[in-house]
């Protein structure tokens, strides 16, 4: 499964892929932000999107909803990490079509069952989804 | 010591990218108080400390910094939200938060243990959340709160 990591802060996006790693995710790619993120899922095929909201240039939620406008990325795997469990933000993510979120801090072990669930509610279950790319 | 563990080189990368974000908010924040142009605005500074925040709550051992930078990013927000007067004290009491936290990422540096921040220094920022959660819960007003001559008691 391929997946990109965007964060404007180098260290969290360090700490994500380190935890994808852990996981058994070797292909991650990152961007430090949505500007930098939407060439890279047009220019590569990318099975799964965990982005920062909070970002300057171009922020997550808006990255959400340049993905979801887009119909060759309208049905990619969107997580958003948070530094906060702010509802208001929360709901402008869900009203934007996010799959998931997650709040930071968070384990590995958190990070996979976020995986697992967004898979599971798509009607994709991670097995045949990693399938396309390789394990896991 | 801080344990010696799968976070230490992450911890070494997080004290230098802090270190960057926290001299860039100090110089705009003595840019602020002189009233001078700087680049940076006071919704950058709150999302370097809201950055400083996530990611040292990410890292084991470095707890404390995270609950230290949280308090400075609530200030930063009043500010931003205009819910603060930017005046001496708010933004002299944000400067000295980012100084405790850059002197605590040089303690990182050198693997020793980040130490809490200064109880006065605390008690001031526990001061403005309160207030400013006051504010949250009253009628919006118009004039930003100035704590000023507040924290000068304090």
């Amino acid at each position: 499964m391929k997946i990109l990591v965007v964060d404007d802060f180098s260290t969290m996006r360090r700490i994500i892929k380190n935890l994808l790693h852990k996981l058994g995710y070797e292909d991650v790619d990152e961007a430090d932000d949505g500007t930098t993120a939407l060439p890279m899922l047009h220019s590569d095929h990318y099975d799964f999107l965990i982005t920062d909201l909070n970002m300057p240039g171009m922020s997550g939620l808006d990255l959400l909803r340049s993905v979801r406008q887009d119909p060759r990325l309208a049905a990619l795997p969107v997580l958003v990490v948070t530094a906060d469990a702010n509802r208001e933000q929360i709901v402008e993510a869900a009203q934007a079509g996010v799959n998931g979120y997650v709040v930071k801090p968070f384990t590995a072990a958190v990070l996979q069952a976020k995986i697992e669930q967004v898979f599971n509610t798509l009607g994709r279950p991670l097995t045949d989804a990693a399938a396309q790319r390789g394990s896991p | 010591m801080i344990a010696d563990d799968d976070y230490a080189d992450l911890r070494i990368f997080f004290a230098d990218e802090a270190t960057e974000c926290l001299n860039r908010c100090r110089a705009a924040l003595t840019a602020f108080a002189a009233g001078e142009y700087t680049e940076l605005t006071m919704g950058g500074v709150r999302r370097d400390f809201h950055n400083i925040k996530g990611t040292a709550l990410s890292l084991p051992g470095l707890e404390v910094l995270g609950e230290s930078a949280a308090q400075c990013e609530r200030v930063a927000e009043a500010l931003d939200r205009g819910q603060l007067a930017m005046n001496p004290g708010v933004l002299g009491l944000l400067n000295a938060g980012a100084d405790y936290l850059a002197v605590q990422f040089q303690r990182v540096r050198a693997s020793a243990t980040p130490q809490a921040m200064p109880a006065v220094l605390w008690k001031k920022f526990e001061y403005c959340r309160d207030r400013i959660l006051q504010l949250e819960s009253a009628a919006p007003s118009s004039d930003p709160l100035s704590l000023d001559d507040e924290l000068k008691s304090l």
